[in-house]
């Protein structure tokens, strides 16, 4: 149990119980790397080119007095939202990860939860998502 | 190292959890790529970190 986190724990008991070949010590690396928020870098390789917003600018677009999103299609018109990645956990032969999202999108609109990547000949793949957020 | 947001039986050395963080943009590719497929995305810059009040309604996918 991950006692200053009830709300993760009771995620990842739920992501467990809906990805049986998720590996216990997949979920214990996450766990370990979600204690800590992180500055990402803006050279990473992600195969498509994106922007690194801080909380600044978002709370000067979405500021009270203004439509943020609309201010924000237009600033980034390519964009579908914002997505907030967490760090990722990895088992020992690094062959399987988990990675929480949550991607927001105009309005009240968004999504997140939990995804586990399986890595096959080399490359990440999808193997499982499980939703637990909604909007 | 000890996590101060786990206990005891979820803490592992840096070096363990760390050594495979190269990957972690590589994940991160994937998840864009094969969940979005947008030519151009807004991240924050900051990862999220375990959140006592974070929402949570569980639906399910399998893809």
């Amino acid at each position: 149990m991950l006692a200053g986190c009830p709300q993760l724990t009771n995620d990842l008991a739920y992501v467990k119980t809906q990805i049986p070949e998720l590996a216990v010590e997949t979920v214990t690396s996450f766990s370990v790397q979600s204690a800590t928020s992180r500055a990402l870098s803006a050279d990473m390789d992600l195969g498509a080119p994106y922007l690194l917003m801080s909380s600044q600018e978002m709370n000067a677009i979405f500021s009270p007095s203004q439509d943020g999103w609309q201010l924000f299609y237009e600033r980034y018109p390519d964009a579908p939202g914002i997505m907030v990645f967490s760090r990722v956990g990895f088992n020992s032969t690094g062959n399987q990860a988990l990675v929480s999202w949550r991607f927001q999108w105009e309005g009240l609109g968004g999504d997140g939860g939990f995804i586990v990547l399986a890595k096959v000949a080399g490359a990440w793949q999808v193997a499982h998502k499980v939703v637990t957020v909604v909007s | 190292m000890l996590v101060a947001c786990g206990d005891g039986d979820s803490a592992l050395p840096d070096n363990a959890t760390d050594a495979h963080a190269a990957d972690e943009p590589a994940v991160f590719a994937a998840v864009l790529a094969q969940e979005y497929g947008a030519s151009f995305y807004v991240i924050n810059d900051q990862t999220m970190a375990c959140s006592p009040d974070a929402p949570s309604s569980p639906t399910t996918s399998r893809t």
